[in-house]
């Protein structure tokens, strides 16, 4: 389990995290969401021991990191993509992290190949796409089989495949009861891959809870296309519902399709199409870390 | 023991290091044939020959300089932090490695050396014998290089920057030192003479444990090496506070 309480970091004048609460449980993704800026990445630096935090605590299975016995074993983490001196294979890389942690040489072919880096594996970092990059760092950060996962946009940079693959992979260790916090602004992502999400704005929590939970807090609308959408408008309206043009030919109503559906029927009007359009996690957020907002 | 062997796999896993090795070796080859060749060795020739490599100690500097600024520069320090967390240790282990690699370097110096200048001193009838005095002017070398490398490593730590860092140490080495010599020996003596202030300096306390000519313008071997130690141990202090303060 991860657990931030009340963390504040502040440089200089800039409060980048501002009195930050949450919780990361074990056997769930937790989608860890912000706009650039938001102090996502100086949140999961404080998780694991790499600065020094102003107040609170940020804390790995109860404990500080600098504190965990093996954090290897303990703590997978991705803080930058591209931390690799260009000139090293990306085998010796995974050799130099495995030797300072006393794991075999054996488990780093194990992780390159879970990977799919088994064949560049010798060649220099110099010469690796971002994708690999990444990949390469998200085996560093499996090369201890942890029970806990501290990941900073893993899926920068992957093509399609390779997210469709990272989404399966953070699902698989989830399910096996690791903990697993995940940033990232494709926020489309997070939605297919995450059980719970914390969204921050200018340092502070501006909402956590389960994906479904924020997707029903998304407003809904039933959009409908009709030849005679001045009568049905006119009608919605004298019902006491809210509706407008939208597009050319439609009409967007705050109710549920069923309700529309009745009372075109009764009036007589003709229905070309009927569709609910549900909130997206993307209208959420928006709403969420608009400016000027005041945080809950 | 493993953090050691860690931090030797880094070195040996890039090129610099290596290369760094090669001009050393190189280089105390080439001083050696020529103090050989121009018959210039005098009374010491073990220590005169040893002090052909110290000439380079400069680069071992560089080499621990390197083991730590590296990783700044290309922030696998963030990957060492997460894999030990007590960065006084990451810190302990590569000035360990340092002493370690400075003594190798210093080694296969030696054997260079060696293999320049002892058959074509036997060729010229000046054989060399290897007693105990070659046996302490090798030793000398390994515990110079060894602590120059360790210093290299304890600055690297406390400026971070690589670049930085190197330009500090050639600066300080090759014009700082020397200043500091001229103006001591202006205010107390005459130029070309030995001065009273210089000799303490880092540059020249490591010259002076291997010694050989121009001995009197350093501190003997015991004092110079005492006087390293003592730099070495207080550099890395500070570099362990530079380490832990300052986050990646």
């Amino acid at each position: 389990m991860i657990e931030v309480d009340r963390l504040t970091k502040r440089y200089g004048s800039v409060l980048a995290v501002d009195d930050l609460s949450f919780r990361a449980e074990p056997g769930r993704v937790t989608g860890f969401l912000g706009p650039n800026g938001a102090g996502k990445t100086t949140t999961l630096r404080a998780l694991v021991g790499l600065l020094h935090q102003t107040s609170g605590s940020a804390t790995v299975l109860g404990r500080r990191y600098e504190d965990l016995e093996d954090p290897v074993r303990t703590v997978g983490a991705i803080l930058e993509a591209n931390a690799f001196h260009p000139g090293r294979t990306g085998r010796n890389h995974l050799r130099t992290l495995a030797r300072m942690a006393r794991i075999s040489d054996a488990r780093v072919d194990e992780v390159l190949g879970l990977v799919d880096l088994a064949e560049a594996a010798r060649r220099r970092t110099k010469g690796y796409s971002l994708g690999m990059k990444q990949r390469l760092s998200l085996a560093g950060a499996l090369l201890g089989d942890p029970r806990v996962l501290i990941l900073d946009e893993p899926a920068n940079g992957l093509d399609p495949h390779g997210i469709r693959w990272l989404r399966d992979l953070l699902r698989a260790l989830a399910a096996e009861g690791r903990t697993v916090l995940v940033s990232s602004h494709v926020l489309t992502e997070v939605a297919q891959l995450a059980d719970d999400v914390v969204i921050i704005a200018k340092g502070r929590s501006v909402t956590q809870a389960p994906v479904p939970e924020v997707l029903a807090r998304a407003s809904r609308a039933t959009l409908v296309r009709t030849p005679q959408r001045e009568v049905l408008l006119a009608a919605l309206q004298g019902a006491g519902l809210q509706a407008e043009p939208h597009g050319d030919d439609r009409l967007a109503v705050q109710a549920e399709t069923a309700v529309v559906g009745e009372l075109a029927a009764a009036r007589g009007v003709v229905l070309h199409e009927l569709t609910n359009e549900s909130g997206t996690l993307e209208d959420v957020f928006l709403e969420l870390t608009e400016d000027g907002r005041t945080p809950s | 023991m493993t953090s050691l062997a860690a931090e030797f796999l880094k070195l040996r896993t890039t090129r610099v290091p290596c290369v760094l090795l090669l001009v050393v070796v190189l280089l105390s080859g080439t001083f050696a044939a020529a103090l050989v060749g121009s018959n210039s060795l005098g009374d010491d020739r073990a220590l005169e020959l040893a002090q052909a490599g110290a000439f380079v100690g400069l680069l071992a500097t560089v080499l621990g300089v390197l083991l730590v600024t590296n990783e700044y520069r290309h922030g696998t320090i963030t990957t060492t932090f997460l894999a030990e967390p007590r960065r006084i240790r990451v810190l302990a282990s590569k000035v360990g490695a340092s002493l370690l690699a400075g003594a190798v370097v210093a080694l296969a110096t030696a054997l260079v050396i060696a293999a320049v200048a002892l058959p074509w001193l036997a060729a010229r009838d000046e054989a060399l014998a290897l007693d105990l005095q070659a046996a302490e002017a090798v030793g000398r070398l390994v515990l110079a290089f060894a602590l120059a490398t360790a210093l290299g490593a304890a600055v690297g730590a406390i400026v971070q920057s690589q670049v930085g860092t190197i330009v500090i140490v050639f600066v300080w080495f090759l014009v700082v030192e020397n200043l500091i010599g001229v103006l001591s020996a202006l205010l107390f003596g005459e130029l070309g003479e030995p001065d009273p202030v210089s000799r303490y300096l880092p540059g020249s306390a490591i010259g002076g444990i291997v010694g050989g000519q121009g001995a009197e313008f350093v501190l003997r071997s015991g004092p110079s090496i005492l006087l390293t130690l003592g730099y070495v141990a207080v550099l890395a202090a500070a570099g362990a506070f530079s380490m832990s303060r300052r986050d990646p």
